[in-house]
């Protein structure tokens, strides 16, 4: 299988007197369609690994290749264009908009890039909507719907601009675990039907244990690079 | 009908009685050694049990009954593996699976493999802290460490183990096996942990003659 995400000897300095240097020549390289966690403890470099890899953030030396484009040239605008057209972000806290419900929630990243909200494009919403079970509640404001059902609207944001990838920073850090297993189930769902990849960062045992590949990230550094099969 | 499809007719309808009648003959009527038992009937059994993950239908009390059948019969098995033990060795071993991992039937059949190759065995057995392993080694006095990795995600803990066991205790030698070694024994092997797959390897590694 091709890989779909490649990090080539990423660095990553903090702080311009003093500097702190938290990501120290990262190689790591993802398939298409895979099913990936990183783990690590607090401090180890994880979440600045995820935000690099997401292009949330720009490393210090190294480079980062998303389908085949190298995002080390790439201008604000054009790095913003390739970002929005494969990555799909999923955090602990959902971040949904709560003056909005599920379904307008889930049509925002289509109304940031400018796009009319047309047919074509209801019928994408009201099929993630179905895909992650909120057909009941897909008119409540964020607000009036339980946790799980707000990481599901999360999740199914994630996926409206057909993201071939999705970042997910602690999905399930803000649940119990039978919702957990839930939105686990739903991200394996989605993984398997539309052969998204995913690489989660999780502190959940539960979960990290059952994805394919484990990265564990100590000081900055690749500690454990393990497969399933 | 052979042993093996015997054992596991009974073992998929959860016939614990049978199941321990078969093995119990066999073993008695010296039909089968316990390495035969482990390897060709126990093992084989264990190896087509699924996972959620690859089997959607798969019922986790099922899996957990059937692994108290063997339980028993290994437990069951201990006056056979003291006759069938090779040789005596002034050797002591333990077995033990690392912080986290729950699984222990594949341990448990390592220790007797171990105890037939003459090493004064401890079994140890599941969930075992990390810093509880030096203490192990200090207090029994081991030549040997078995781990047993079976969940993948463990490996992590075995890892960071076997690292404080090598800076602490280097003579003692580190052996590993499990499914979680499956694919990634390189993890280990890096850290001079020699790999086992079955009684064969460990009398390659660990015999009276290696």
């Amino acid at each position: 299988m091709d890989n779909i995400l490649e990090l080539k000897n990423i660095t990553k300095f903090y702080g311009d007197k003093i500097k702190t240097q938290v990501l120290f020549g990262l190689d790591l390289s993802f398939e298409r369609g895979s099913f990936n966690s990183i783990i690590g403890q607090s401090g180890s470099g994880k979440s600045t690994l995820l935000n690099i890899l997401g292009t949330l953030d720009r490393p210090t030396d190294g480079d980062i290749i998303i389908n085949g484009k190298n995002t080390k040239t790439l201008n604000a605008n054009a790095l913003s264009q390739l970002r929005n057209e494969n990555l799909g972000f999923i955090f602990q806290f959902h971040y949904l908009l709560p003056e909005f419900t599920a379904l307008e929630n889930i049509l925002m990243p289509v109304r940031i890039l400018g796009k009319k909200i047309d047919k074509e494009v209801m019928a994408r919403a009201e099929e993630l909507i179905e895909l992650v079970g909120l057909s009941k509640v897909k008119n409540n404001l964020a607000t009036q719907m339980s946790g799980g059902q707000q990481q599901r609207t999360a999740i199914a944001r994630a996926l409206m601009n057909q993201a071939s990838i999705i970042l997910a920073d602690e999905p399930t850090g803000n649940l119990d675990s039978d919702t957990t297993e839930q939105i686990y189930d739903l991200m394996r769902m989605i993984n398997k039907k539309y052969q998204t990849t995913f690489i989660i960062i999780t502190h959940d045992q539960s979960v990290a244990e059952k994805t394919d590949r484990i990265i564990e990230i100590k000081d900055g550094r690749i500690l454990m690079d393990v497969r399933k099969k | 009908m052979p042993l093996f499809e015997e054992f596991n007719r009974a073992f998929q309808a959860l016939d614990q009685e049978h199941c321990i009648q078969l093995t119990y003959d066999a073993l008695s009527n010296e039909i089968i050694s316990v390495e035969d038992l482990y390897e060709n009937v126990l093992r084989k059994a264990l190896s087509v049990l699924t996972d959620k993950e690859t089997d959607p239908t798969h019922k986790i009390w099922r899996e957990h009954v059937q692994s108290s059948i063997v339980r028993t019969i290994i437990e069951m098995t201990y006056p056979f593996v003291i006759k069938q033990r090779i040789e005596i060795l002034n050797k002591k071993a333990a077995v033990v699976c690392p912080d986290g991992e729950q699984h222990e039937l594949g341990a448990r059949m390592v220790s007797d493999y171990l105890r037939m190759l003459g090493y004064e065995t401890y079994f140890v057995g599941r969930d075992t802290p990390r810093l509880e392993f030096l203490d192990m080694i200090k207090t029994l006095n081991l030549d040997v460490v078995a781990i047993s990795v079976t969940n993948y995600y463990n490996l992590s803990k075995a890892l960071q183990t076997v690292v404080d066991v090598k800076e602490h205790f280097p003579e003692v030698t580190l052996v590993a096996g499990g499914r979680g070694l499956d694919a990634n024994a390189e993890v280990l092997v890096k850290h001079d942990v020699l790999i086992t797959h079955d009684l064969n390897d460990l009398k390659r590694i660990l015999g009276g003659n290696a």
